[in-house]
């Protein structure tokens, strides 16, 4: 057994009280351990890993109920909460704070970040056309800040840029800003006072206004995602603002995967997904599997529906929304992520050097008469990075993915699950997927291999 | 014309005295060199019939059989240097001079024989005999001038014998610190060698250009020259200890014991340094004795001229066919000169001396205070290295390692990050011997050999004038 098999065995069994944890969780919400109808309750032992941060094992159920009679249903954040409304003489009245904050990242990661409501992204206002919104914004950031309001036509002196459209708020006091939603569409909000600092470390939101009646075929999902990125060194606990290209942290709704919440969908549904962008300096390609999507609208409006093209990526760039609308019709665990492939990475160290192919025989010997510790990473790839438990910078999940049904998912970062299942309603949303006999791709038998004339071992020929 | 008539006898007992006590008084010099070095240090000089001095010390052969330790080293240091075999000779000459100084004033015997120009008249014939009252009456005098002397050399010897035990402790403690060194050089060649080795593999595998793995390779080579440098100065430091062990041929191969020992937990504690130091003081002392010998020649030289120039005799002379005899004497009158010009010399080097004595116990107190500034602060270095920055370096490298296991840097940052380790052990090592080099300057002093040098830049070396006749000069640790 070599150094890496045992540490990576040790892991598991550390991991075993933490499946324990779950299992007794999942007990609580209706799928029976043991039930051959329940879907697979837990991964095998093998592909867990610890989780601190439980919110998303299990997924919400969100709420269904029409935001109107008659209207929309409401739309579902995953992993953050919405801002709460008051009616005072029929103007919706909620109170923003923007402060300093520790947030999870992922298990094992948490920084001080700034953002609304100790969330970031900050909950998600929701309201609907006509309405009339009052925003209370207490300042507890050390420095002035503003709120603007990404994507809305709105009075000017509404609008939070910093000088132009009003004096900053000072630390310690509350604003006020009245809106009057005249349009449907989503929508952000972000700080536009030393934006640098203050987007870096999470001053950022998600606006949906919805439509008094569907515009469009009716949704039986509405998510809503927004993609950042940060720096964050491991060993480190902030942010760091002053990154200008060189992000190491990727996330949905401010979590890196398997923190994300997944999204589960019926077979046959109509699901809307509303993804924003306000991260710091990076557009990100989303792909979804196993649907084809049309892209419905912007933050700018609604796309009509002649001028809509399927797709599978849409690129979302900084500073827009994108709405894409798909109807699944193959049930699953279905990933959805960003397609640069440093963003599905966490905390990865750009500035180090190629070890792909490297003879690690030659060089582990040799270093280790100075490094006793030492083992060479990587030469054969780097997809087990993050199964190994070696001793790490404390707050830090460098190269770390998630426990998936199989073995472990070697994505982290920007990525989470849309889960499609045949009883929507009734399926555990942490559960994963139970595939039909024979549906996974499996190990070919030599039967296999002979039936079909296929010699493993024959000389790799080019195809011409 | 003088006749000097006296009797032999006093003259050839007081001779055979003398010489029969040569011998007898080296052991004697040597057991009061032995007894000032006891008053001051455990040092022990082996106690050896001086007659054997030239044969082969056996005690070498057994503490050349195991590794050897600093004390061991000056063991054999004291038993087999034949420089401070020299010094130790040096007794035997100022013994020689006391000897010289308390002998007699020889007898003068005077004969003549004069033949008349006509051959008729018989020759005359004229014998006496004198001796020198003057030199007779004095010698007592000038041999207690030179026995003032021979105390002057006895401490001088002591000292000679401090001085070879200090060097050797200085080039033992800078060989093991030699020895040490050299050892981390090698582990961080071998780091080196671990990035070339990474960078060929990586090259091998098509990652690296050709200059990434020439500039490994150029690391490496310059770092083997540093180490050969370090070995070259550890083969020099190694023959300073066999030079002040006066080992040559089979001998030189023996191995030390042990490496560089941290300070003692508890810190020194230093008081009433400078009383001890002017207490033991060997500079002072010598010079204290050279005082009294000084002072005796001038009372001698006082004498000298005021005493008129006795000698008496006696004188047989045959003349006219007949014996005729008679006592004679000479008196020269200090009339015109009286000794005033060696008086005035004497005077002079006496006050002269005075001054230097004070000037000697200036330099004694700050020789003390040096050396005990030194110590403290080589032992709070060599605390920081050890509590503070080694521990520091080692989070470091710990924390380096975490962040390459987390993927941010890469294998050869790590082993740079090895080598910075390394660096610090290096100037830990430093540390100790500065410390244990200033602990053997502190105990030199206290032993009564001013040590080591006062200030970093101007180097006075301090106390060198005193020493130039004090056998082998200590060499400055610093
Ligand atoms: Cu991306």
């Amino acid at each position: 057994m070599n150094r890496r098999d045992f540490l990576v065995t040790g892991a598991l069994a550390g991991a075993a009280l933490v499946a324990e944890r779950a299992q007794a969780q999942h007990a609580g919400h209706g799928a029976q351990p043991g039930d051959a109808a329940a879907p697979r309750e837990r991964a095998p032992d093998a592909t867990r890993i610890e989780q601190s941060d439980r919110s998303w094992v299990p997924a919400q159920r969100p709420d269904r109920t029409p935001v109107v009679p008659g209207g929309p249903i409401p739309a579902h954040m995953p992993n953050v909460g919405k801002l709460p409304w008051r009616i005072v003489g029929g103007v919706k009245v909620g109170h923003l704070v923007v402060e300093p904050f520790d947030h999870e990242f992922a298990p094992g990661l948490r920084a001080r970040c700034w953002g609304y409501n100790r969330s970031t992204p900050g909950p998600l206002i929701e309201g609907v056309v006509g309405d009339r919104v009052r925003v209370f914004v207490t300042n507890r950031l050390p420095e002035p800040t503003t709120i603007h309001w990404h994507g809305l036509v709105l009075p000017n002196g509404m609008d939070g840029v910093s000088g132009l459209n009003q004096r900053p708020i000072p630390p310690g006091e509350t604003y006020k800003y009245e809106l009057p939603l005249r349009d449907a569409g989503t929508f952000m909000y972000h700080s536009h006072h030393d934006e640098m600092t203050q987007i870096a470390l999470g001053c950022v939101g998600m606006f949906v206004v919805h439509p008094r009646r569907p515009i469009g075929p009716r949704v039986d999902n509405d998510f809503v995602l927004m993609t950042h990125e940060w720096r964050i060194d491991p060993g480190t606990g902030r942010p760091d603002p002053n990154e200008m290209l060189d992000f190491n942290v990727f996330t949905f709704n401010g979590k890196a995967f398997p923190s994300t919440e997944p999204m589960l969908v019926g077979v046959g549904e109509r699901t809307r997904i509303r993804i924003g962008n306000l991260s710091p300096m990076t557009s990100h390609p989303i792909h979804l599997h196993g649907h084809h999507f049309r892209i419905t609208g912007t933050d700018g409006g609604f796309i009509p529906e002649g001028a809509q093209w399927p797709e599978t990526t849409t690129i979302v760039p900084v500073g827009a929304v994108r709405v894409i609308e798909f109807v699944s019709t193959e049930p699953g665990d279905w990933a959805i992520h960003c397609h640069m492939t440093h963003h599905v990475m966490m905390q990865m160290g750009h500035d180090i050097s190629n070890m792909v192919g490297v003879d690690a025989g030659e060089v582990d010997p040799r270093v280790r008469r100075v490094i006793p510790e030492y083992m060479s990473m990587g030469t054969t790839g780097m997809g087990e990075m993050g199964t190994m438990d070696m001793p790490l910078p404390p707050n830090s999940i460098p190269m770390r993915g998630g426990p998936g049904p199989f073995s472990y998912i070697d994505m982290g970062g920007m990525m989470t699950i849309v889960k499609v299942r045949e009883n929507a309603r009734t399926a555990d949303p942490a559960a994963w997927y139970q595939h039909p006999r024979g549906a996974v791709s499996e190990r070919a038998t030599a039967a296999e291999l002979r039936d079909n004339g296929i010699d493993p071992d024959r000389d790799t020929r080019r195809t011409d | 014309m003088r006749t000097e008539r006296t009797t032999r006898i006093p003259v050839v007992l007081a001779l055979a005295l003398a010489v029969g006590c040569v011998s007898h008084s080296r052991r004697e010099d040597v057991d009061a060199v032995r007894a000032v070095l006891a008053t001051r240090t455990e040092l022990d000089l082996v106690d050896r019939d001086p007659d054997t001095w030239q044969q082969e010390e056996p005690h070498v052969r057994e503490l050349l059989a195991q590794p050897l330790d600093a004390e061991r080293a000056v063991r054999i240091a004291l038993a087999n240097n034949r420089d401070l075999r020299a010094a130790m000779y040096e007794l035997g000459i100022a013994r020689g001079a006391l000897v010289q100084a308390g002998l007699l004033p020889n007898p003068t015997l005077e004969a003549e024989v004069r033949f008349p120009e006509d051959q008729v008249e018989p020759p005359q014939y004229d014998v006496g005999i004198a001796i020198d009252i003057t030199a007779l009456i004095l010698a007592p005098i000038r041999a207690e001038a030179a026995a003032a002397r021979i105390d002057v050399v006895r401490y001088r010897t002591a000292g000679a014998v401090l001085d070879l035990a200090y060097r050797v402790r200085l080039a033992f403690f800078r060989y093991q610190a030699s020895v040490q060194h050299l050892e981390l050089m090698q582990t961080a060649q071998e780091s080196y060698a671990a990035s070339v080795t990474a960078a060929r593999a990586l090259h091998e595998a098509g990652n690296v250009r050709d200059l990434d793995v020439s500039i490994e390779e150029a690391a490496l080579e310059q770092a083997r020259i540093d180490t050969a440098r370090a070995e070259l100065e550890l083969y020099d430091d190694r023959e300073r200890l066999n030079v002040l062990m006066g080992l040559y041929g089979h001998e030189v191969s023996w191995e030390i014991a042990g490496r560089l020992a941290d300070p003692p937990s508890e810190p020194l504690v230093l008081d009433e340094l400078e009383p001890r130091a002017i207490e033991t003081s060997l500079e002072l002392a010598w010079t204290r004795a050279e005082l009294e010998a000084i002072g005796r020649s001038l009372g001698l030289a006082r004498a000298e001229g005021l005493v008129p120039d006795i000698a008496v005799g006696f004188h047989a002379e045959y003349d006219e066919e007949r014996w005729e005899y008679g006592p004679e004497m000479a008196i020269t009158f200090p009339f015109f000169s009286q000794g005033q010009g060696t008086v005035l010399s004497r005077e002079a080097e006496l006050e002269s001396l005075r001054e230097r004595y004070v000037a000697l116990a200036v330099a004694v107190r700050a020789s003390v205070r040096a050396a005990r500034n030194r110590a403290l602060t080589t032992e709070l270095l060599a605390h920081r290295y050890r509590e503070v920055l080694i521990p520091a370096r080692t989070r470091v490298f710990e924390q380096t390692l975490r962040q390459y296991n987390a993927m941010q840097i890469d294998v050869f940052r790590l082993l740079q990050a090895k080598r910075e380790q390394i660096d610090a052990a290096r100037g830990y090592i430093e540390a100790l011997r500065e410390y244990w080099q200033a602990r053997a300057t502190l105990d030199q002093v206290l032993a009564g050999r001013v040590a080591g040098t006062i200030g970093p830049d101007v180097e006075i070396e301090i106390g060198a004038r005193t020493r130039e006749s004090g056998g082998p000069t200590a060499s400055s640790p610093h």
